[in-house]
């Protein structure tokens, strides 16, 4: 499974990482503009994530933006939220309104996790997606 | 008791070492974080404010949910609805909570870390 963690909060980064990588590669990116790099760089290796942990409130450009241009690209690409190709988005966020929740669904993430993160929760939600293979 | 040491080791699968990192890592990046919140509150800038609350409320979160955490939030929600009256009052409830956090992650530093 490949992996992009999107967070500004370094220790929350961390403890990300520290969660994810036993069951892929995980790439970090700290705000919205660095995931759409990321993720661009990534479809033209042809290699895409399959899964993205994404904050909302996060300098630069924010999660709900980076979502709803990450479907976007998917789209160019031929993609439809949804099938095999399409990477499922982990919302992963101390936003807990219903603002951010529904608006984030609208945009195509699959998960709205509220913070603090919690292990055995974010890896039950990964493993709904049928995303879980220790490496 | 506000440290949740056991949380947080649950959240690293018991990994003691990095636990201890992380703490060290929060530890070293909280002076910065209310320098953020207090140039906020003393600016009266309500969404400078929200962020900041924000950020340092998701960074307390992998450790503690208890009264810092809830004054982190209070600062964010007074950011939120637009308010500046009880930011200075909700700043020192946070630099107060705090202060009992970090001398409780000092003390599991120093077990971890015998001199």
């Amino acid at each position: 499974m490949k992996i992009l963690i999107v967070e500004d909060d370094f220790v929350s980064r961390r403890l990300l990482q520290k969660i994810l990588a036993p069951y892929g590669e995980c790439d970090i990116a700290i705000n919205g503009k660095e995931a759409l790099k990321a993720f661009q760089i990534a479809w033209e290796e042809g290699a895409p994530y399959d899964l993205i942990c994404l904050d909302i409130m996060m300098p630069e450009m924010d999660g709900q933006e980076t979502l709803t241009k990450i479907r976007e690209l998917e789209q160019q690409h031929g993609v439809d939220l949804g099938t095999a190709n399409s990477a499922k988005i982990i919302m992963t966020t101390a936003l807990a309104d219903a603002e951010n929740f529904f608006g984030a669904f609208r945009n195509g993430c699959e998960t709205y996790i509220v913070k603090p993160i919690d292990r055995q929760k974010l890896l039950a939600e990964i493993e709904k997606l049928s995303l879980l293979t220790p490496q | 008791m506000s440290f949740d040491l056991q949380r947080l080791l649950n959240n690293v699968d018991g990994d003691e070492e990095f636990a201890r990192e992380l703490v060290e890592t929060f530890l070293d990046t909280l002076p910065k974080s209310i320098d953020e919140v207090r140039a906020s509150v003393q600016a009266g800038n309500p969404a400078q404010l929200r962020e900041t609350a924000h950020a340092l409320k998701g960074a307390i979160g992998n450790f503690d949910l208890g009264a810092p955490w809830q004054a982190a939030y209070a600062l964010e929600q007074l950011g939120r609805n637009g308010e500046n009256a009880g930011g200075p009052e909700g700043l020192a409830r946070l630099e107060t909570t705090l202060n009992a956090l970090v001398g409780e992650m000092r003390v599991f530093l120093e077990k971890e870390n015998p001199a």
